[in-house]
């Protein structure tokens, strides 16, 4: 009853505050009459009656300021006054007001951005996936490895399938969305599929928009239905949202996927990315998943995600155990499960970002980042509204002299902050749009974003962050300014401000250098690790060189059809003008990686396991890769022919493995079938990465292609053209595009990308991308707020000692003197900021340190660099007020009194 | 300004509930109720008056309506509300017991 009462009176206080007011007023003026009325009564003349009402009431103004005080929600009640005054001080200085929206639209700006990216990646869950939490990603845990093994294959998803007691349901998917290839001729084009099991779509518990999704039968081994379920864009892109493209076909390879359904919108499932399409796994296994013909049977390669939705009851780890045990019953001899290797579960929502490349720990730090952003911009706001009080300083006095109470002046001077918070809040959703684009766009242009930039969460966020910056940049100025000490403010004479006052100021200048220069020495170390990851050795340059892909064998076409198109394709990309260097291969760096048998003439096999590797490459392939050749020679185009005499080249590590210390060249090996005949070493190249961007020196071996009888043919069903462009490689990419494509009529789209696009690459090297990204921008904002709020200070300092200046001049002092002692004072500030910042950097080094590459966390050179551009920072700042100083004229300032 | 006794804390409420008992009074006609009640030991000044009539009709004890005054000057009228009423007697047994307890402990001997 009371609580109903009260919420009465807080709506009327607040939304219809000028009747309440104005029901105050005729209150009072209702008491003044009668009062009047009453000394009338009693003898008193009209204007006597009148004075001495008033003098009984003892002061209107007051009457309703004590009245209003115990009005519910009055705090938050900023009256039509406080704003208007507000407004039109705050129009008086366009420049101030300019000038404090923009800093705090950008530190909210790059706050929301960062919760956008964050909140996305990390806390939404998958769209349209039913209780999320109990879907998994089975991975092999390895002993001292954070991530994992993570991929599987078929047969142990059908073992898991029909024993696992613990899991619902299980499923199987590619590793990720495969580009392949839609119709054929000019109309050719990529799109992104994703081979599942029909289990799939039961386990995330999604239901079709339109449709259906895949029936067991049609994902019955040994080769499925081709069916094909799109996507809710694509069904938009492509078929404009017809409802009769149901039973509509597709062709992908030399198959026809009849469409039988249609995905809700914004579903992609245990993907991150976009995902155009999905079809049965059996029906696209080859040569989209595995090349392997024998991959109902052989566990042997892994190439698949096993997913499962875990009984509601089961704890992961005991779900993982029972795993483990039917894991290893039926494949003891899998190299996957041996080795201490163990099933993991690992979250989709984690499993999802899991290969995003970024770890959770650098997202959590720019987070932390951006708020050090927020931090300083709310120092430098303080410190801008501080000196805008003192300026402000005689009004003040005067106000509270003539009875203002000190709240009243902290709201009005709180309301000033908050308006222009609030004017910046919205400032700052424009900032965030802009700033979410280009980070999605140049960082993270494979993710499909569940949500659009700007939406309620973002919103909330920002406005929590605009109430903060508000409260917090407004309060100290508020507090430090009516500090009342009316009679020093009041005497003539004194100087609008006063110089002893700027110690709070100070202290946040301190602050803000200190913060900036921890900002600039994380940007600089992420710098000089993603320096350090573009020089690291490959063996290959994967920014100069393009490969190109043809899924020819899902033509239908057979691996000796498809060498002689691939050859054909070869002679046409060679003939283009801008290409200096051009080979054909069974597989590229980043690409898939075959094992190989190797031996030495009368010795045991190498243990297979971490290699050796195969691949089968056509002359001038490690040229064209821009590889050392440590010994002898590369492969010519002589020796790419079946007749040839037999030669082999190595990589160092193999090299090492066969020949221990002594030179390789010229011994034998074999490599393949037990009666494949022995090959000379002609060549020994550097090590060229396999997979990893990082520690990687996988023994290789490198056969001709044409002399690679020795392997079993159906390896050879799919084979890659790699060019190396003379300038930009990016724009000889349709050039070669089209050169593969014009080999024969129907011929399906090829694709042609630069090897640092690959998302294998794109996803190892993100991390550090993104870190000097945005540390980097993160810095230069910083630097740019802290040399504005240097030179206020400094400049505010010179403008409160013109007097002084002026005595000392007169009195002789040079002008040098005079801008040293002001750059000395700049300088001063500057450098207990830097001490501090680089103190603070020191002791945060942990948080930094595991993610940088071979860079130390306190590197000298980053440190120095950072002291240097501070200090620098400094002195540009103190440049105008010394010329301030310079230009005052003695008399002038001694006249002014 | 005459001499009169300072408010006890929580004595204004009462003060004013108690005015309102009998008929419903605007705000100038409260302080001379007060006034008359207490035998001129306590006036209340509009300082103090105002909030006080703000904050219990925010309470709920309190209804205001505008009507016309004796010489038919508009104004604002409270009157005690059912809760107000309440509120009233149960203030009421509880000063009694205090004031009883305090002249007990005050007169012993």
């Amino acid at each position: 009853m009371r609580f109903f009462h009260w919420v009465r009176s807080l709506w009327a206080n607040l939304v219809h505050r000028d009747r309440v007011e104005e029901s105050l007023d005729d209150e009072l003026r209702a008491y003044l009459d009668l009062l009047t009325a009453d000394y009338q009564r009693r003898g008193l003349s009209a204007d006597e009656a009148r004075r001495s009402a008033l003098v009984d009431i003892g002061g209107l103004a007051q009457v309703k300021e004590r009245t209003r005080d115990v009005w519910a929600g009055d705090a938050f009640a900023i009256g039509r006054r406080e704003l208007r005054y507000t407004w039109r001080s705050l129009r008086r200085s366009p420049g101030f007001l300019v000038t404090v929206v923009l800093i705090i639209s950008l530190g909210i700006g790059a706050n929301a951005t960062i919760f956008g990216v964050i909140d996305d990646l990390l806390f939404r869950p998958p769209a349209n996936v039913k209780n999320p939490d109990r879907v998994v990603l089975l991975t092999m845990a390895v002993p001292k490895e954070r991530v994992g093994q993570q991929t599987l294959n078929f047969p142990a998803y059908r073992t898991l399938h029909t024993e696992w007691r613990s899991a619902e349901v299980v499923a199987i998917a590619a590793s990720g969305p495969v580009q392949v290839p839609l119709g054929r001729g000019t109309d050719a084009e990529d799109v992104l599929a994703f081979p599942v099991s029909a289990s799939y779509f039961r386990m995330l518990g999604v239901e079709p928009e339109h449709g259906r999704f895949f029936v067991d039968d049609e994902d019955a081994e040994p080769s499925g239905v081709p069916v094909a379920v799109i996507s809710d864009g694509f069904w938009t892109r492509h078929f404009a949202r017809d409802r009769e493209v149901l039973g509509k076909a597709l062709e992908i390879g030399n198959r026809r996927f009849t469409v039988i359904g249609v995905a809700p919108r914004g579903f992609t499932g245990t993907e991150l990315g976009r995902v155009d399409l999905w079809l049965p796994i059996t029906a696209a296994m080859r040569p989209f998943v595995s090349d392997n013909p024998n991959w109902q049977h052989e566990a042997f390669g892994t190439y698949a995600h096993l997913f499962a939705r875990v009984r509601p009851e089961v704890p992961f780890a005991d779900a993982a155990r029972e795993a483990g045990r039917i894991l290893a019953n039926a494949y003891p001899d899998a190299w996957w499960d041996r080795n201490n290797r163990s099933p993991r579960l690992i979250p989709l929502r984690v499993a999802r970002s899991m290969n995003l490349g970024t770890e959770n720990s650098l997202l959590t730090l720019l987070a932390a980042m951006a708020l050090v952003v927020l931090l300083i911009v709310i120092a430098n706001v303080a410190s801008l509204l501080l000196a805008r009080a003192l300026r402000r300083r005689r009004e003040i006095a005067v106000r509270l002299a003539l009875g203002a109470s000190r709240v009243q002046l902290v709201r009005l001077l709180l309301t000033e902050c908050l308006v222009l918070s609030v004017m910046s809040g919205i400032v700052a959703v424009f900032v965030t749009y802009w700033c979410s684009e280009a980070i999605r766009g140049l960082l993270f242009g494979d993710v499909a974003w569940s949500s659009s930039i700007v939406n309620g969460r973002l919103l909330a966020f920002s406005a929590l962050a605009v109430v903060v910056v508000a409260v917090f940049a407004g309060l100290l100025p508020a507090l430090e300014s009516t500090r009342a000490e009316l009679t020093t403010a009041l005497k003539a004479g004194a100087r609008e401000g006063g110089g002893q006052r700027t110690g709070s100021r100070r202290m946040l200048i301190i602050a803000q250098v200190a913060l900036t220069t921890m900002l600039l020495a994380g940007a600089g170390l992420f710098l000089r690790s993603l320096r350090n990851v573009y020089a690291l050795r490959l063996g290959v340059d994967t920014d100069r060189v393009l490969y190109g892909q043809m899924y020819l064998s899902a033509l239908g076409k057979q691996p000796d059809e498809v060498e002689l198109l691939t050859r054909a394709q070869l002679a046409r990309v060679r003939a283009l003008p801008g290409i200096s260097h051009a080979a054909v291969a069974l597989t590229v760096p980043f690409g898939p990686s075959w094992g190989a048998d190797v031996r030495l003439p009368g010795g045991d096999s190498l243990p297979q396991g971490d290699g050796p590797y195969l691949n089968l490459v056509g002359g001038g392939y490690f040229a064209t890769l821009g590889a050392r050749v440590l010994e002898g020679r590369e492969f010519t185009d002589v020796d790419d022919r079946p007749a040839s005499p037999r030669v082999v080249i190595v990589s160092a590590a193999m090299a090492r493995r066969v020949s221990r210390g002594a030179s390789a060249l010229g011994r034998c090996i074999i490599v393949g079938e037990q009666a494949a005949p022995c090959a000379s070493i002609v060549g020994v190249v550097e090590d060229i990465r396999r997979q990893q961007l990082f520690d990687e020196e996988p023994p290789m071996v490198y056969l001709p292609l044409a002399q690679a009888q020795v392997v079993p043919r159906t390896w050879r069903s799919e084979l890659y053209l790699i060019a190396r462009p003379v300038g930009d490689a990016a724009r000889m990419i349709e050039p070669m595009r089209r050169a593969m494509q014009s080999v024969a009529a129907g011929m399906p789209r090829a694709t042609v990308q630069r090897i640092a696009d690959r998302p294998e690459v794109v996803m190892q090297i993100r991390q550090w991308r993104l870190g000097t990204m945005l540390f980097g921008s993160f810095g230069v904002l910083a630097l740019v707020l802290a040399a504005v709020g240097l030179f206020g200070l400094i400049s505010y300092s010179v403008a409160s000692r013109v007097h002084e200046i002026g005595v000392r001049m007169a009195l002789g002092a040079r002008g040098t003197s005079v801008a040293g002692m002001i750059m000395t004072q700049a300088l001063a500030v500057d450098a207990m900021g830097v001490g501090a910042g680089i103190i603070a950097a020191i002791i945060a080094q942990r948080l930094i340190a595991s993610l940088l590459y071979s860079v130390s966390p306190y590197d000298p050179i980053v440190f120095a660099a950072v002291t240097g551009t501070m200090l620098l920072v400094g002195m540009v700042a103190s440049i105008v007020p010394v010329a301030q100083a310079l230009s005052i004229d003695a008399l002038e300032a001694l006249r002014a009194d | 300004m005459g001499r009169h006794t300072p408010l006890l804390q929580g004595t204004l409420d009462l003060l004013i509930l108690k005015a309102l008992s009998l008929q419903p009074l605007h705000g100038l006609g409260v302080s001379r109720r007060i006034e008359q009640m207490t035998k001129g030991a306590y006036i209340v000044r509009p300082g103090s008056l105002f909030p006080a009539l703000h904050r219990l009709e925010e309470q709920g004890w309190l209804d205001a309506s505008w009507g016309d005054s004796e010489n038919n000057r508009r104004a604002k009228f409270y009157r005690l509300t059912a809760t107000g009423r309440r509120q009233l007697s149960t203030e009421t047994e509880e000063w009694k017991r205090v004031a009883g307890a305090m002249r007990a402990a005050l007169e012993s001997a």
